[in-house]
């Protein structure tokens, strides 16, 4: 094999050059020559040549071998060197040895030189990497320190039988605050940084790990030399030889004082929240019953005092209240309830209770909003909590004749709420710390002005626990504008394949790359009864984790992208929105600690079976709506519809049988516990009526049957655009054939009966029933009610609904206020609009005791309620 | 008008709602401690119960489950008045088996017409 060769010669002879040529061609070398006779030549050529093997003559004229050796050391390049003499001398050669050449030949017998060149290129080649090798090891070790730096956390490796050092790395000096000689390798040096209360406890939990009882994972405390003491949390595997011998432990150390800072302020700030409430009681309680006179009359004076008393109690209230609310933001505990909510009514109750305090003022307090806009997936008491401290901090600023006023408008996908006001304003310098809690701004008009100075902090966490932000613009003697943009849910996931708008079902969120993956781990989930929603990234992920409020969160990690979820599965647990949502990991690498340890609930290494999935969300707490082992027989012409209804019912673990017509012979045989039947309107005989009456049947249908003109047999009726979504389909089947008959199944009678109920037993407790009656426009209450009992997950379930008559339904709600009476109503018009696709003609609300005091009456007052009365 | 049994350890806080219970023609029983209340419980037979959870000697949970795991016809409604306010501890303490919850501080306007509505 031929080799190309650069060659630098520094040789004055021609001949001996031609020479060495014909020499190197013949061992096989395809060579490059440049041949040098002065120091200037030689480093023209090192630079412009770069040769890879350089070789020298001994004797020349104005240069010599030595000091062509020294330049090329000097250059600090690394070319083998091979001096050539014409003579033996020993001397010489030992020398030139000594000074770094790679070998002396003579140039009578050059026989080696090829061997030679060829081993000094390899060692050449050997040193090379070995120097990248030892450049990516430090970068990488660097990299480590690094990463450790920024992480707080370093790492240490103990050998368990002392026959090596303990180990640390730079961090864990770091964080013990030594420098990196600090530390004699000895492990109980590490220990005595233990603080003496915690050492007990560190040292039992080393012996359990090492005897392999549990896994070493612990917090404590470690003093530092200067006698300061932080918090560090401790994990560590411990490694075994094949016979199960501990033989070292490894382990990480992270420093997480500032963690448990902020633990112990939010507790701080939630205990002492609760502990103002009692002596609070008394002085508000007191005072109320000062201020009701309930124990004889007070003179002007005294009544002016105890209001004053009672005033700042009320404020002291408020403060605290906010105090709890800010520490469970900053304790990630804030939970949002968010519900498809009519921000009309949101505004409303705020408009209500501030109207008062504006007239108090003389000011004008105006709330304006558009006519046409669509209910907002909020919650809506936080929402009232931001409207209500914007609106009130408004009118405290505002000077009497001023004036106060929200406006909202929905623009693409974002909903802007704007708060403006004609007060005081704020002072440019002031603007960047409003939002921060405590920072009451001072000056503003010579301290009339108290607050709570937690109001606006807590407003914009609420604000962006919504996934909104919040924004001011002020100008000093004119104003402030509070402006807040929430995202609006429908249009930010238009592109993922959820139907938010008809969603009923609990929905499971997956996160993975792997498409296919997650496919058929979604295939799995929607025949448990689950719909599914699938984000390719964490980033995706978190935002619909955030927006959908999934039951639970899985992540599906392939190797590469191991780190990423990691990092996910701890943002999940700090997104105060989310931190609830139980997240199971599934992954092929085996390490369930670490999953555990940021926050899963639960681990399964692939590939997992649908009866892990089944069982791991048993665990979790999640109901799966598995029908294994239904026995489920599909009546109905063969066609796509039919094929897709037997994948998702072979998905949902059922037992199938099909036939185009039911033959009541063959009921006996083989016994079934369930008929799916494929209605299509050009086959009128499918022959169901030959089914046995117990025998539970869902019908796929097209068209309600009611509006068909068809008399129906038992079971449930289910539309063919929905009911073939598994998710639904699985729910509806466990629902009928398992014999849960949906309390909605019911008949005006048993309405009646119900209410009566409901009236005595509210008789007795003092509280109101509502009667929520909705009108439809055509006489499908019945079809309509089996639809929303097959679905019935938006309603709350002590609340009673059942048919009232042809096209009525009515919603009996025990002990609710005006409030939740009117967001049950909202649901119901949705459940309609979902499942129906219709628009109640009329809703009423009536109310035991107000508007009658028996069931019938009740009853009699629904259908005459004048529509004019009607609150929608 | 009932018999009344507070159970609460905050003497300002007895004191209203004795004098706004009282003034409501109910006969208020008070003790400041588990035990005390249990015996309390057995000389006085009350009609209904405020307890105070965060009493000290015990508890206020152990002793509502020990008037819960009492033979009937002891079902006696048992009220939470407490500090923890929130609906996580609403809803914990409404678990544990209250039948109503009130956090401190109460509004006089409603307290007496609410633990009205538990007396038959």
């Amino acid at each position: 094999m031929t080799v190309p060769l650069k060659i630098l010669l520094v040789e004055d002879s021609l001949d001996a050059a031609a020479k060495l040529k014909l020499d190197l061609r013949r061992a096989d070398f395809d060579v490059q020559w440049l041949r040098v006779e002065t120091a200037a030549e030689l480093r023209e050529g090192l630079k412009g040549f770069k040769p890879s093997v350089i070789l020298s003559d001994d004797e020349l004229p104005r240069f010599s071998a030595a000091a062509a050796l020294r330049m090329v050391q000097e250059s600090g390049l690394d070319i083998p060197f091979i001096v050539l003499s014409e003579t033996a001398g020993e001397d010489g050669a030992v020398e030139m040895l000594k000074a770094g050449a790679c070998d002396y030949l003579l140039k009578g017998n050059l026989a080696r030189l090829g061997e030679v060149i060829r081993r000094e290129l390899k060692g050449v080649l050997t040193r090379a990497e070995r120097d990248d090798f030892d450049a990516a090891l430090r970068k990488t070790q660097k990299y480590l320190e690094r990463t450790q730096e920024s992480a707080r956390l370093g790492s240490w490796i103990y050998t368990l039988d002392g026959s090596q050092p303990m180990i640390w790395s730079k961090e864990t000096y770091r964080i013990l605050g030594l420098k990196s000689d600090g530390f004699d390798g000895n492990p109980e040096t590490l220990f005595s940084f233990t603080h003496p209360e915690d050492r007990e406890r560190v040292s039992e939990a080393r012996q359990q790990a090492i005897r392999g009882e549990v896994a070493y994972q612990l917090d404590h405390r470690v003093v530092l030399r200067d006698g300061s003491t932080r918090w560090v949390h401790e994990e560590a595997l411990v490694e075994r030889d094949q016979s199960g011998k501990p033989l070292r432990m490894v382990g990480s150390v992270m420093d997480i004082t500032d963690l448990k800072a902020s633990q112990f302020k939010s507790k701080f700030l939630a205990n002492m929240s609760h502990e103002l409430r009692t002596p609070l009681n008394a002085v508000i309680g007191f005072s109320e019953l000062l201020e009701q006179e309930m124990f004889g009359p007070l003179s002007p004076r005294q009544k002016e005092y105890v209001q004053n008393i009672l005033t700042s109690g009320q404020h002291l209230l408020s403060l605290v209240n906010d105090v709890l609310d800010i520490s469970k933001v900053e304790a990630g505990r804030m939970e949002l309830v968010r519900e498809w909510t009519s921000l009309a009514q949101v505004t409303e109750s705020v408009d209500r209770i501030l109207q008062s305090l504006a007239r108090k003022k003389r000011l004008t307090l105006k709330l304006s909003l558009p006519e046409d806009l669509p209910d907002v997936f909020i919650d809506p008491i936080r929402m009232k909590q931001v409207l209500y401290n914007l609106l009130a901090n408004g009118i405290k600023f505002t000077p009497e004749g001023g004036m106060v006023g929200l406006s909202v408008c929905l623009e693409g996908s974002q909903l802007h709420l704007s708060v403006d006001d004609t007060g005081i304003g704020i002072p440019a310098d002031q603007l960047s710390r409003l939002f921060q809690p405590f920072e009451q701004i001072r000056n503003r008009a010579g301290g009339e002005h108290e607050g709570t100075g937690l109001g606006l902090a807590l407003t914009k966490s609420l604000v962006e626990l919504h996934g909104g932000t919040i924004s001011v613009r002020s100008e000093v003697g004119k104003g402030s504008s509070f402006q807040v943009a929430l995202p609006m849910r429908t249009a930010a996931l238009a592109d993922f394949p959820v139907e938010l708008e008809t969603r009923d079902e609990d929905l499971i969120l997956v996160v993975g790359d792997d498409a296919a993956a997650c496919e058929l781990l979604a295939r799995h989930i929607r025949a448990l009864g689950f719909a599914v929603a699938v984000a390719g990234s964490s980033e995706s992920g978190l935002q619909l984790a955030g927006e959908l409020r999934p039951v639970a969160i899985i992540l599906d990690l392939q190797t590469p992208q191991i780190d990423e979820g990691w990092a996910m599965v701890k943002r999940v647990k700090n997104h105060p929105a989310i931190v609830n949502v139980p997240v199971i990991v599934f992954s092929v690498v085996p390490e369930p600690n670490r999953a555990l340890y940021l926050g899963a609930m639960d681990y399964l290494v692939k590939p997992q079976t649908r009866d892990d999935l089944i069982e791991c969300l048993a665990r979790i707490g999640v109901t799966t709506y598995s029908l294994d082992g239904l026995r489920v027989l599909l009546v109905g012409r063969f066609n796509a519809d039919l094929a897709t209804l037997a994948t998702n019912l072979r998905d949902a673990g059922c037992h199938l049988r099909a036939t185009t017509r039911l033959d009541p012979y063959e009921f006996p045989q083989q016994p079934v516990d369930l008929l799916v039947a494929n209605v299509l309107p050009e086959d009128d005989e499918l022959n169901l009526g030959a089914a046995p009456d117990s025998l539970p049947i869902i019908r796929i249908v097209d068209l309600p049957s009611a509006a068909a003109g068809q008399s129906s047999k038992g079971g449930a009726e289910v539309l063919r655009a929905d009911g073939l979504r598994p998710e639904r389909l699985v729910r509806l089947i466990k629902g009928v054939a398992h014999g849960i008959e949906p309390d909605a199944l019911t008949s005006r009678a048993k309405l009646i009966a119900h209410l009566r109920a409901s009236i005595l037993r509210a008789e007795g407790e003092s509280k109101k029933v509502a009667v929520i009656s909705v009108r439809l426009p055509q006489a499908r209450a019945a079809s309509i009610l089996e639809w929303i009992a097959a679905v019935k997950t938006r309603l709350r379930p002590e609340d009673f609904l059942a048919l009232a008559g042809d096209n009525d339904l009515a919603l009996v709600a025990y002990g609710v206020d005006e409030d939740s009476a009117a967001r049950l109503s909202g649901r119901l018009k949705d459940l309609l609009w979902t499942v129906g696709k219709m628009r109640p003609s009329r809703i009423d609300v009536l109310w035991y005791p107000a508007n009658g005091k028996s069931a019938e009456d009740l009853m009699l007052n629904c259908d005459r309620t004048d529509p004019s009365e009607a609150r929608p | 008008m009932a018999r009344i049994l507070l159970v609460e350890d905050d003497p300002l806080s007895r004191r209203l709602l004795r004098d706004l219970l009282t003034h409501r023609g109910h006969q208020l029983f008070e003790a400041t401690t588990a035990d005390e209340a249990r015996r309390q419980i057995e000389s006085v037979r009350p009609q209904l119960i405020l307890l105070d959870v965060q009493i000290p000697g015990g508890g206020g949970e152990i002793l509502l489950d020990h008037i819960r795991t009492r033979e009937p016809p002891n079902r006696v409604p048992v009220l939470a008045v407490t500090a923890l306010a929130g609906k996580h501890h609403e809803e914990r303490l409404m678990r544990l088996g209250f039948d109503a919850y009130f956090s401190k501080p109460i509004s006089t306007h409603t307290f007496g017409p609410a633990v009205e509505s538990f007396l038959k």
